[in-house]
């Protein structure tokens, strides 16, 4: 029965996240209309069979928005996150692996800036090298990688431990051998659990950031970017409600779909 | 008490955030002297002199620019531990003054939201736990995914448009009365209320799973009794320890819901700041949150040496 539940839920989390990124990668032929295309004469038209969700203060058509938008938020925020993952994993199995100064200097590293407020490195950065996405991002990359790297550090020690590892070297195994087919496939589920969290995380600093202007400048679409431009026109709430819904469905979908895997390899573990 | 492990490792801590100040405080010196026109020019601009080359070099002298930049930064860091940072180009006024009056403001809006998230994350979790397979239970756990996923600033914007707009119950915005004070900080606190009543329901049930708790049912004391007596100090720990965690996120959700609300502290200052090149105020406000948060990181780690025994002797029991 519980496992029905949880491969239900997975099911439903799954089929959420590929519809939204689907819709998102098909934007071209999903809507016909310029995302960026201002029509003063069309300010807040209603649900139409030519704007499907109407349009906002400007006349542009909120679907376009919204599909082009979500290239830009689940895109990027999905580029952050990969490269954080393989550059924190890379450098936490190594650390893990060679142990000694280099391996405490990451682990006190990880402990100071583990809590360290994000928008304070944000600013500097976007202060010295101007506002935009691809700064934001690169402020970003800065502290998430460590995480991975304290995660797989901590994985990579527990398996270095093993029997089997010792029994893999005694069969003539070189380290790198050993470390690329034998502890990176162990550690490679707990990575996944802690990658699909903390996309939840990035997509919404990410939006959260360009809400604020220091991300996606306009007038690229962004769905934090475009809750911001609702904000003037509270009376009209489709400009705010679909992008704030569209967020929320992939960041709730990431974040049970990583719990669940977790459950799954603890449980497995016992 | 207080061996030789937990000093160390409490001094251990201690340096590294120490040195985390200062990288930042580099950071934030380099950040004005990187300026897009130096600091010269820009000093010229705040006063509203003519931009003449020899008032700019003696600016230059006046300034000390000339000299190498560790001599710079050795006097600058002098100028800030005696509190001067400069005057906002946006107003004229020090630096010092504007964050003080900012931080009034975010100090009121983030301790409010710390208080939201102790109480409420007790009382939730305590239910969930307390219900733990029942409809309360599954109610609340949906609560706490709706919670952590919730972008603050839609969030901010929803709890507006239903409590300000449509039932006129509380404020739009500013910062007036403590009417004002509510729906900002709920929404600052509402992912960490999710995030600790989830932590203290598991903490709860594996506390109610020990031994010592069925020794002291089985001598009579009553299950609200041992609840409130023993379970709840005991899984009260993982919320101490965590709380640092989370501190500096607190610090940057605030950015976003000062924004929403039009809240007058820190981060709405910043952004506004970032947005009119306002130097002075932007490395104001940078090291402003760094010794604020490496400060409270280190109360807290003493906070939980202090009270956790088990702790302060490094795990060892």
């Amino acid at each position: 029965m519980r496992k029905r539940g949880r491969k239900v839920t997975a099911a439903c989390c799954a089929g959420c996240l590929t519809f939204l990124a689907a819709a998102c990668l098909l934007a071209p032929v999903l809507s016909s209309c310029d995302p960026n295309l201002v029509n003063p004469l069309k300010k807040f038209a209603g649900m139409s069979r030519e704007h499907p969700l109407g349009t906002d203060y400007l006349g542009r058509d909120l679907l376009a928005r919204l599909l082009w938008g979500g290239r830009n938020t689940l895109g990027y925020a999905a580029a952050v996150t990969a490269v954080s993952a393989v550059i924190g994993t890379g450098v936490g199995m190594i650390s893990g692996f060679l142990g000694g100064a280099a391996d405490r200097l990451l682990m006190r590293g990880s402990d100071v800036l583990r809590a360290f407020p994000g928008v304070v490195l944000v600013l500097i950065i976007v202060s010295i090298l101007g506002a935009g996405i691809g700064n934001v991002c690169i402020a970003l990359l800065l502290t998430r990688w460590i995480w991975y790297a304290r995660m797989a550090r901590n994985l990579t020690r527990e398996e270095l431990s093993r029997p089997s590892i010792l029994a893999g070297r005694l069969a003539g195994s070189g380290w790198g051998a050993i470390l690329i087919h034998h502890v990176f496939p162990a550690i490679l589920p707990q990575m996944l659990s802690v990658l699909s969290v903390d996309f939840g995380g990035a997509l919404l600093s990410i939006s959260g950031y360009s809400f604020l202007g220091l991300g996606i400048l306009p007038p690229e679409p962004e769905w934090g970017m475009m809750i911001s431009d609702g904000r003037s026109y509270m009376d009209k709430p489709g400009m705010m409600f679909w992008p704030g819904i569209c967020i929320l469905i992939v960041v709730i979908s990431v974040n049970v779909l990583g719990d669940l895997l977790r459950d799954i390899l603890e449980e497995k573990r016992t | 008490m207080w061996n030789n492990f937990a000093l160390r490792q409490i001094g251990r801590q201690l340096t590294g955030l120490l040195v985390l100040l200062f990288f930042v405080s580099v950071a934030a010196f380099v950040l004005v002297r990187l300026l897009p026109g130096d600091a010269a020019t820009a000093y010229l601009n705040s006063i509203n002199a003519p931009l003449t080359e020899e008032a700019i070099e003696e600016v230059e002298k006046e300034l000390g620019l000339d000299a190498p930049l560790p001599v710079q930064y050795g006097k600058w860091m002098i100028q800030v531990f005696k509190g001067d940072l400069g005057f906002s180009y946006q107003t004229g006024r020090p630096v010092t003054e504007e964050l003080s009056e900012d931080l009034r403001y975010t100090g009121a809006l983030a301790l409010t939201a710390l208080g939201w998230v102790l109480v409420l994350s007790l009382i939730l979790g305590t239910f969930s736990a307390g219900h733990s397979g029942g409809a309360v239970d599954m109610m609340i756990r949906i609560f706490t995914f709706l919670g952590s996923a919730m972008p603050k600033f839609w969030l901010g914007f929803l709890a507006v448009s239903l409590f300000s707009l449509r039932w006129k119950l509380l404020p739009v915005q500013g910062a007036a009365t403590w009417k004002h004070l509510i729906l900002p900080s709920l929404t600052l606190a509402c992912s960490y209320i999710a995030t600790y009543t989830k932590l203290l329901r598991n903490s709860i049930l594996e506390v109610q799973s020990s031994p010592f708790v069925l020794h002291a049912r089985s001598r009579g004391f009553s299950k609200r009794f041992v609840l409130v007596r023993h379970v709840i100090p005991n899984a009260m720990t993982p919320v101490f320890t965590t709380l640092g965690l989370h501190l500096g996120g607190i610090l940057s959700g605030s950015v976003i819901v000062e924004n929403v609300f039009a809240w007058p502290g820190l981060g709405r200052m910043c952004v506004d700041a970032v947005a009119a090149r306002n130097y002075p105020m932007i490395q104001g406000y940078i090291l402003l949150l760094s010794v604020i948060f490496v400060t409270a990181n280190m109360l807290c780690d003493l906070a939980c040496a202090a009270f956790h025994p088990r702790l302060r002797a490094g795990g060892r029991t």
